[in-house]
C-alpha cells in the first residue's frame, strides 16, 4: 500500500507551498520507488503559476494527485473567494500540462486568460503523456477569459497523445467563446481511450472534438448560447457514444441524443449553468454510467435517469431524502434544498421568515423562528448543520461552506445571529439574547461557541481553530480574529472590549471584566493560557508581560508574541 | 530548484525533470512563501526593482528546437506535425517543451558570498547592494537553448538598470 504524502498549497502563504509549481517541483520524483501518492490539498486562493507536471515515475498506484481542499472546490459560476483558482497571467502556455502519468485533477477552478501577446498553446489542461497510463480530470471549472483575436483557437481540455486511458468528466467548460475556440479537444483521438462523460460546454464556440475514433462520449452537453458558427461535437467520435445533447441541429452523436434542444438552467446570465428545475431538455436525459462513477461536479450522488451534463439536478429534499416545512400564522417558509438527505424541521411562528437554502447536505438540523425572526441558512457541502432558532425580533442566519456541522444558532429578543464560514468544520454555535449580534465567520473549526446577552456583540473570525469559546454579557464586544488555534477563550462582562487577533496558538484565553479593553496579537506562540495571567510553558519575557498586563497571557517560545503583544499596546 | 530531482528512466521525461539551480516559480515582492518553499529543495532569489514579467523569462522552459521557429511555432491553425518514434503524428500547436527549463542558475559558479548567503539563509538579494549584483550573476546563469550564459548573452533585452548597474560606480 502505497504512502500517501499530502502537501498544503495555500496561495496566500500559510501552507506548505504557496503555488502548485512550487509543489511540483518539490515533489517530482520516481514515486514508484518511494512508494507514494503525492497528494496536493490546494486551498482557497488565486495561484497564479502554471504548472507542468512531468518528469515523475509513477503507476496505477503511485501518481500525482490534485485536488481541493474541503471548502476551496470547484464551483459555477465561476467562484473568486472560496474556492481554489488556477489563474495565471495572461501569456500564451497552458495553464497546467500534464504529461506525468496517472495524474489525477479533480474539482478545481482553471483560468485561461489571454488577452495579449501571440497566439496561445492550446489547452488550459493540455494532456500529453508519451508512455500510457491513465490520465483524470474531473469535476473543474475551465473558465475562457479572452480579450482579443489573439487568443482565437483556444481550448479548455486537449488531449494531444494517443496513448493512454482518459477520464474526461463531470467538468463545466465554460465561455470559449471566440473564433476556432473548442471546450474539449481529443486530436489523436484513434488511439486513446477516451471516456468522455457528463461534461457540460456552455456559451463555446466549439463543444468537443475527437480526432479520432477513440472517444466515447456519452451525456455531454453542449449550449452554444447563441454563438455564431457553433457546433458542439464535430469529429469521428466512437461508435458507442450516446446520451449527448447540443442546442444546434444534427449534431451530438448517438440514437438517443438530443439535438436542437435548449437547456434551461439557474442563472445563465449570471454564469449559473446548474440546470434550473424547470429544465425539461438534459435532466433525465442521459444513461446510468455508476458502473464508472456515481457523482456529480458538485460530489452530489447521481440518482434515477441520469442528467445530461456536469450537474445532475436534485429537487428540493429529493426522492429519497426528508424535509420538513411548518409555518403558523403571518409566516413565509421556504427552502430551497438540494440534495440532501436529511433536513429536520423548519417551522416559523408569528410574523417569521424561515428560509433554508442548502446544497448536498446531509444532515440540516432544526431551524425555528418565532416571533419576528429571520432565520435563514445557506448551505453548500455540508454533512450537518445542528439547530437554527430565532425567537423575538431576531434574524439567526447561517451561510455555510464544506462543513461537518454547525451546532445551534439561536436569537432571542433583538437579536442577530450570522455565521458565515467555509471550509472543514465540525461544531459551530452562536447564541445570542436580547439586543445581540453574534456574528462568527469561521474556517476550518471543530469547535467554537459564541454567546451574547444583553447589549452585546460577539464576533469570531476564525481560520483553522480547534475549540474556542468568545461570550459576552452585558454593554460588551468580544471579538477573535483568529488563525490556526488549538483553543482560546475570549470573555467580557460589563462594558468591555475584548479583541483577539491571533496566529498560530496553540492556547489562549483572556477575560475581561468592568471597563477594560484587552488585545492580544499574537504570533506564533504554542501554548498558553490567559484569565489570571498564569501560562504553561517556556517564555519569561511573554509572561512578564502579559502578567503585567493581568488580562492576556501565553506561552512557549516565540519572541515575536512578546514584540506583538507590546506593539498592541497591552 | 536547490536540488536535482530524481532522475527518469525515459530520457525525454528524464529532461523534464528539475535540475539544481533551474528556477521555478516568480513571485512579486512581498509574496508569503510556503513553509516548504526553502532548502533543501528551494533557494529564494530577491530581485528588488525587477518585475515580475520580466524575471519570467527565466523559467520558461526549453522547447525542441525544430519547433522553436517562431514562424511555425505560432502560426494559426489547429495543429502542428510532432515526432513520436517513428511516428509523426499531428497534435496541436502547443508543443511540449524539451526541457523543464532553459535556464539554469549553476550554483557552485556563483561568488563564494553569495553561496555563504545561499547556505545561511537559503536566500540571496540581486541587488547593488545586495549579497550580489547581476553582473556577478550572470556569469553562472546558463541558457540551454542559446548555449551560453547570460553574460554573454546579447540577445536577451538586458533586466533595468537596477541590476546591470555596477554598484561600485554609484
Amino acid at each position: 500500500m502505497a504512502t500517501t504524502v499530502t502537501s498544503t498549497i495555500k496561495p496566500g502563504g500559510g501552507g506548505d507551498y504557496s503555488s502548485l509549481s512550487a509543489w511540483e517541483a518539490a515533489k517530482q520524483g520516481n514515486l514508484v520507488s518511494l512508494d507514494q501518492v503525492q497528494v496536493a490539498e490546494c486551498y482557497v486562493g488565486s495561484d497564479t503559476t502554471r504548472v507542468t507536471i512531468d518528469g515523475s515515475t509513477t503507476d496505477a498506484t503511485r501518481y500525482m494527485w490534485i485536488k481541493p481542499a474541503s471548502g476551496a472546490e470547484a464551483q459555477v459560476p465561476y467562484n473568486t473567494s472560496t474556492a481554489y483558482r488556477l489563474e495565471p497571467a495572461s501569456g500564451t502556455d497552458a495553464e497546467m500540462i500534464i504529461s506525468d502519468e496517472y495524474t489525477v485533477v479533480e474539482r478545481i477552478q482553471v483560468k485561461a486568460l489571454k488577452d495579449s501577446g501571440s497566439s496561445p498553446n492550446d489547452g488550459a489542461i493540455f494532456i500529453i503523456t508519451l508512455s500510457g497510463g491513465t490520465i483524470t480530470v474531473k469535476g473543474c471549472t475551465i473558465l475562457g477569459s479572452f480579450g482579443v483575436g489573439n487568443a482565437d483557437g483556444s481550448k479548455g481540455i486537449v488531449i494531444a497523445d494517443s496513448d493512454p486511458t482518459y477520464h474526461i468528466r463531470n467538468n463545466f467548460i465554460i465561455d470559449y467563446n471566440r473564433t476556432s475556440m473548442r471546450a474539449f479537444d481529443s486530436t489523436n483521438g484513434s488511439g486513446a481511450t477516451v471516456n468522455l462523460f457528463n461534461n457540460t460546454a456552455v456559451n463555446c464556440v466549439g463543444g468537443f472534438y475527437s480526432g479520432g475514433t477513440g472517444v466515447l462520449a456519452k451525456n455531454n452537453g453542449y449550449y452554444s448560447n447563441g454563438l455564431g458558427s457553433a457546433d458542439g461535437f464535430n469529429g469521428s467520435f466512437n461508435a458507442s457514444s450516446d446520451y449527448n445533447a447540443s442546442d444546434v441541429a444534427s449534431d451530438a452523436p448517438g440514437s438517443n441524443s438530443k439535438n436542437s434542444v435548449t437547456p434551461t438552467f439557474v442563472d445563465s446570465a449570471g454564469g449559473n449553468w446548474h440546470l434550473a428545475s424547470s429544465d425539461t431538455a438534459w435532466k433525465d436525459s442521459g444513461t446510468d454510467l455508476s458502473g464508472t462513477f456515481t457523482d456529480d461536479f458538485d460530489a452530489a450522488t447521481r440518482s434515477g435517469t441520469w442528467d445530461i451534463g456536469a450537474d445532475e439536478y436534485t429537487s428540493a429534499g429529493g426522492s429519497t431524502y426528508q424535509l420538513t416545512g411548518t409555518a403558523a400564522c403571518a409566516a413565509t417558509v421556504s427552502a430551497s434544498v438540494r440534495v440532501i438527505r436529511v433536513m429536520g424541521g423548519v417551522s416559523a411562528a408569528g410574523v417569521a421568515t424561515t428560509s433554508a437554502s442548502g446544497r448536498t447536505i446531509r444532515t440540516l438540523g432544526t431551524a425555528t423562528a418565532a416571533g419576528r425572526a429571520t432565520v435563514s441558512a445557506t448551505d453548500s457541502v455540508q454533512r450537518g448543520m445542528g439547530t437554527t432558532t430565532a425567537a423575538g425580533a431576531g434574524t439567526a442566519s447561517a451561510s455555510i461552506s464544506t462543513r461537518r456541522a454547525l451546532g445551534p444558532v439561536s436569537a432571542a429578543g433583538v437579536a442577530s445571529v450570522s455565521a458565515s464560514g467555509g471550509g472543514t468544520t465540525r461544531t459551530l454555535t452562536a447564541t445570542a439574547a436580547g439586543a445581540a449580534v453574534v456574528s462568527a465567520s469561521v474556517f476550518r473549526i471543530r469547535s467554537i461557541t459564541a454567546t451574547a446577552a444583553g447589549a452585546a456583540t460577539v464576533t469570531a473570525s476564525i481560520a483553522k481553530l480547534v475549540p474556542r469559546t468568545a461570550t459576552a454579557a452585558g454593554a460588551a464586544t468580544a471579538s477573535a480574529s483568529i488563525r490556526t488555534v488549538r483553543s482560546c477563550a475570549a470573555q467580557a462582562d460589563g462594558v468591555a472590549t475584548t479583541t483577539a487577533a491571533i496566529n498560530v496558538v496553540r492556547a489562549f484565553g483572556a477575560t475581561v471584566t468592568g471597563r477594560a479593553t484587552v488585545t492580544a496579537r499574537v504570533s506564533v506562540p504554542t501554548a498558553a493560557t490567559a484569565v489570571t495571567g498564569k501560562y504553561a510553558r517556556e517564555h519569561a519575557a511573554a509572561y512578564r508581560m502579559v502578567k503585567a498586563a493581568e488580562e492576556a497571557s501565553y506561552a512557549r517560545e516565540h519572541a515575536a508574541a512578546l514584540r506583538a503583544v507590546r506593539g498592541a499596546g497591552v | 530548484m536547490a536540488r536535482d530531482a530524481d532522475p527518469h528512466a525515459e530520457p525525454s521525461r528524464d529532461r523534464m525533470r528539475y535540475r539544481r539551480g533551474m528556477p521555478v516559480v516568480v513571485m512579486p515582492d512581498g509574496h508569503p512563501w510556503g513553509r516548504m518553499e526553502g532548502p533543501p529543495d528551494f533557494y529564494v532569489l530577491r530581485l528588488p526593482g525587477v518585475s515580475v514579467a520580466e524575471a519570467e523569462q527565466f523559467v520558461a522552459p526549453q522547447y525542441p528546437a525544430d519547433y522553436y521557429q517562431p514562424a511555425s511555432f505560432w502560426l494559426k491553425g489547429d495543429t502542428v506535425p510532432f515526432t513520436k518514434g517513428a511516428e509523426t503524428v499531428q497534435i496541436p500547436r502547443s508543443i511540449r517543451p524539451y526541457r523543464r527549463r532553459d535556464w539554469v542558475l549553476q550554483i557552485d559558479s556563483l561568488p563564494p558570498a553569495a553561496l555563504e548567503a545561499l547556505e545561511k539563509r537559503g536566500a540571496l538579494t540581486v541587488a547593488p547592494d545586495g549579497d550580489v549584483t547581476w553582473a556577478d550573476l550572470k556569469p553562472a546563469l546558463w541558457s540551454n537553448r542559446l548555449q551560453r550564459t547570460e553574460q554573454r548573452n546579447s540577445v536577451r533585452k538586458p533586466l533595468p538598470n537596477a541590476l546591470d548597474a555596477d554598484p561600485v560606480k554609484k
